[in-house]
């Protein structure tokens, strides 16, 4: 769905549940629904008000921890002007007339919820507005103009006043408005303003209901164990040792795993260890050394231009390794499969791609296949994948019983689509006043797109141009432009390795932000200048400025008694410049005293989300700066769990201030953009304080490690 | 049969007693707010009360939990408002939500045993791994949990000596 036009907007009374105002949007652009088919309307409902005044507003996107349940929930209420004590939220099923603008499908990421939906929830809510302003005008015999509403209710001139649900009978009858008109931004009364979360208090008493959680009569559990090298396949297992363990009821072989079915997770587990399998082949010659030295040689293939005309050359080498996603709640799917139904429940980023794997892997068409989304215990985008969705359905198939399919955490480490390791090259003229005048950059990196590409094609062709697509935009994004050069000359050269990689949180920009923000600062120190005044120097955008400069402010830049490092970052729409302070003793032991945090997201919804998503995301790239690494020997992961891939802990954290700088007339992005600047903020701050320049992360390489932070 | 005294009720169940006490919760007994994260008592998911201590319960045999007071997120109170509760919603700590019961468990038993918690104190205890980084809002709301608790335990003395 594009644009709401007037003819995709339909209405109805349904006989379901007494009657309701329900607003729906078909998606070929046709109203297709009459009075009584309600069924239909029901898998492309996004809001029913009822005559009780109740309203179930369905958001489209994922809630995993960002809130979105909040915020999609408060831009059809600020147009409706509903009361918000009566609203409750589902989230929405597989059907396309739900797909975000953005992608042209359900997907929850790229930090576009409220970017994407911006314009059709609030129409959502405005069409409402119209027809009850119109029945309520019809009512009284006056014209709409008259009237106005407030908290549920249409008033009139005279201060007699209709609540939503005494009109949702009247309002249903009338064709919907044409072209609905949105409130000017200094209308609003809700977008704007802190709203308590909806999820939170399910979230405080255990009642939140995450993938995991799924039970129902008949429910067998499965878990699995993937060939730990990559590509390798299962070779010898003992069936009948794993179906001598109690509870255990099924083997079942995989193209790379082999997994049990009992009637419990732990029964399942027992059952894998009696398995005692073996593996056979695979990528044995894969270690950390051969990805090295593939993108060295990618590199060395092809030598950065000479610069002439310059005062100085400066040539640079930075690198990051990949990275695991780590979400807490490890990977789960749960199948329900019939001849004519199959029913998924799923904490997954994407309602399109769970529902799309289902019809390939079944018979099935779209409308016997119904994706139901829990709430999920972390998302980073792990689970924009689909690959235990498949072999949820596969178990299930096997067995033909239905199962919940649940990963241990080693094969939630050891079977992720990693973030990709990347090897960068700079060579950087600048004049004598050691500005740049000249910036040649390479990248070599494996590419998301590619394996999303064969995947995907003909949905993914739709959302980003085949040009694009081989070009490969998020392995480039924060490279291909900076903001301190106008035309920066970057090459981006495709790595070949065998290591699944995928969408971790802020994806290019994660390590995009700290090459660029480490090189600026590098150029800043070897032209003698201050390295805030150096980037205000060179920058072209005033937001950027406004930024960095109200960043420095507040973290009283150049005056602090501490040691200082800063970085901006632009993403997904959004302007983040962060400032970290820090002392470190002599065995390399970080004390963080304090992060300073400022975002420029354009119009903000609901502030206190923005100031959650920029304290989580920037402690999200924090422990990949400083810990984050998935090493790789005889083509196996080294790290299977926490206690060899580490996340901070409570003690480590520092404090953090947050200021938003709400700009604009459109909303950005916030989920991701807090988590790029963070390593160069780090580093830089390291290099301020010990005179060391980190150019690997993690620092923990370097001897570095995060120790207790400062109390307040 | 194992006899165990779960959120004040007494449950048996049939599982071989080295079954982590975890999973007989969860899967055996249908209280599914705690949750699973390693396995190997790393990131505290699975924090219960065993008699009013934070137990990592995914490597507690079960057969080790007979006889003990046992409580799960369930069970902390009747209607979401135990003081710590009160404080989480209060500050909006959660985000994915999927630590929380653990975290929340954690905080019930350090301010049982210390009331006026230091942030010193909280770096000590308060050990679980948060994925969403939400623990400058989990401190706070320690802190925060302190006063309402404190409050309410004032509150009680008060209406006692009116007695």
């Amino acid at each position: 769905m594009n644009t709401l036009s007037r003819r995709q907007f339909l209405q109805s009374s349904a006989a379901l549940t007494g009657v309701s105002l329900l607003i729906g949007c078909s998606s070929n652009g046709q109203v297709i629904v009459q009075p009584g088919e309600s069924e239909t309307i029901d898998n492309q409902l996004w809001l029913s008000v009822a005559s009780d005044n109740h309203i179930q507003i369905t958001v489209p996107a994922a809630e995993m921890g960002q809130g979105v349940n909040t915020s999609c929930a408060m831009l059809i209420s600020e147009e409706l002007g509903c009361d918000w004590q009566n609203i409750s939220v589902k989230t929405a099923p597989w059907n396309k007339a739900f797909n975000n603008p953005t992608f042209r499908m359900q997907m929850t990421g790229g930090s576009t919820t409220i970017s994407g939906y911006w314009k059709p929830l609030r129409k959502v809510g405005a069409t409402a507005r119209h027809m009850f302003l119109q029945a309520a005008a019809n009512r009284w015999n006056t014209d709409p103009s008259a009237l106005r509403i407030d908290n549920g209710y249409v008033f009139n001139a005279n201060g007699e006043r209709l609540s939503f649900g005494e009109l949702v009978t009247e309002a249903s009858a009338l064709d919907a408005p044409e072209d609905v008109s949105l409130k000017p931004l200094s209308e609003h009364q809700l977008i704007g303003k802190s709203v308590p979360r909806m999820d939170t208090p399910p979230k405080t008493e255990g009642s939140a209901e995450f993938g995991i959680d799924v039970n129902f009569d008949g429910l067998k559990v499965a878990t699995i164990q993937h060939a730990p090298v990559l590509n390798a396949t299962v070779d010898t297992f003992d069936k009948q040792a794993a179906l001598a363990i109690k509870g255990v009821e099924d083997v079942v072989l995989l193209e790379h795993a082999i997994a049990v079915v009992a009637d419990t997770y732990w029964h399942a587990k027992m059952g894998i260890a009696a398995l005692k399998a073996t593996f056979a082949g695979g990528e044995i010659d894969l270690d950390d050394a051969a990805v090295k030295a593939h993108l060295v040689q990618q590199l060395d293939d092809e030598p950065l231009p000479t610069i002439k005309g310059a005062a100085k050359t400066h040539d640079f080498e930075y690198e990051v390794p990949y990275l695991a996603h780590s979400t807490l709640e490890p990977m789960n799917c749960t199948v329900k499969l019939t001849e004519d139904r199959c029913d998924i429940w799923v904490p997954s980023q994407s309602q399109s791609l769970t529902g799309q794997i289902a019809e390939k892997l079944t018979d099935l068409k779209q409308e016997q296949i119904h994706v139901h989304l829990t709430y999920l215990g972390g998302g980073f985008g792990r689970r924009g994948e689909i690959d235990f969705v498949a072999e949820t359905i596969e178990i299930a198939q096997a067995t033909g019983k239905p199962i919940k399919l649940v990963w241990s955490r080693e094969e939630d480490t050891s079977n992720d689509f990693y973030r990709p390791t990347a090897l960068t090259r700079y060579r950087i003229g600048v004049d004598e006043k050691g500005l740049p005048i000249a910036w040649h950059n390479q990248l070599a990196s494996p590419s998301i797109f590619e394996r999303i590409f064969k995947l995907f094609a003909p949905g993914f062709i739709s959302w980003v141009p085949f040009t694009r697509i081989i070009d490969d935009p998020v392995a480039v994004e924060g490279m291909k432009e900076v903001p301190y050069v106008l035309e920066p000359d970057f090459e981006y050269l495709k790595s070949k390795l065998p290591v699944p990689v995928g969408f971790w949180r802020s994806v290019g920009n994660s390590y995009s932000a700290f090459f660029t923000e480490s090189v600026i600062d590098e150029l800043a120190h070897l032209a003698g200048q201050d390295p805030v005044q150096y980037r205000l120097n060179t920058m072209h955008d005033e937001r950027a400025k406004k930024v960095l400069s109200t960043a420095a402010d507040l973290a009283n830049w150049g005056r602090s008694n501490v040691h200082q490092g800063v970085a901006f970052h632009k993403s997904f729409g959004s302007y983040v410049a962060q400032v970290v302070d820090l002392t470190i003793d002599d065995n390399k032991v970080i004390t963080l005293h304090k992060v300073t945090i400022v975002i420029d997201s354009g119009i903000v919804v609901n502030p206190d989300t923005v100031e959650a998503q920029m304290e989580g995301g920037m402690i999200f790239g924090l422990v990949a700066a400083a810990e984050g690494e998935i090493n790789f020997k005889n083509g196996e992961n080294v790290q299977k769990n926490f206690d060899t891939y580490p996340m901070l802990r409570m003690y480590q954290t520092p404090n953090i201030v947050v200021k938003l700088l709400p700009s604009g007339d459109a909303p950005g992005g916030v989920g991701e953009p807090a988590t790029p600047p963070i390593a160069p903020a780090l580093t830089n701050a390291i290099f301020a304080a010990t005179g060391e320049r980190i150019r690997s992360l993690p620092i923990r390489k370097a001897g570095y490690s995060i120790g207790t932070r400062v109390n307040t | 049969m194992i006899s165990l005294n779960v959120n004040g009720k007494t449950m048996t169940v049939d599982v071989e007693p080295d079954t982590p006490l975890l999973w007989v919760v969860r899967e055996n007994l249908g209280l599914t707010g705690t949750k699973f994260g390693c396995g190997i008592a790393q990131c505290g998911a699975c924090t219960m009360l065993i008699n009013g201590q934070a137990t990592r319960t995914c490597v507690f045999p079960v057969s080790a939990a007979e006889g003990l007071d046992i409580t799960t997120i369930e069970g902390l109170s009747e209607a979401n408002d135990h003081p710590v509760q009160q404080a989480w919603q209060e500050l909006e700590v959660p985000q994915c939500g999927y630590c929380q019961s653990g975290q929340i468990l954690s905080a019930v038993s350090l301010l049982s045993q210390n009331p006026n918690p230091s942030d010193e104190d909280i770096n000590i205890q308060m050990m679980n791994i948060c994925r969403c980084g939400t623990y400058p809002r989990i401190r706070k709301a320690v802190h925060r949990a302190s006063e309402l608790w404190n409050n309410a335990a004032a509150n009680l003395e008060t209406k006692g000596a009116n007695v």
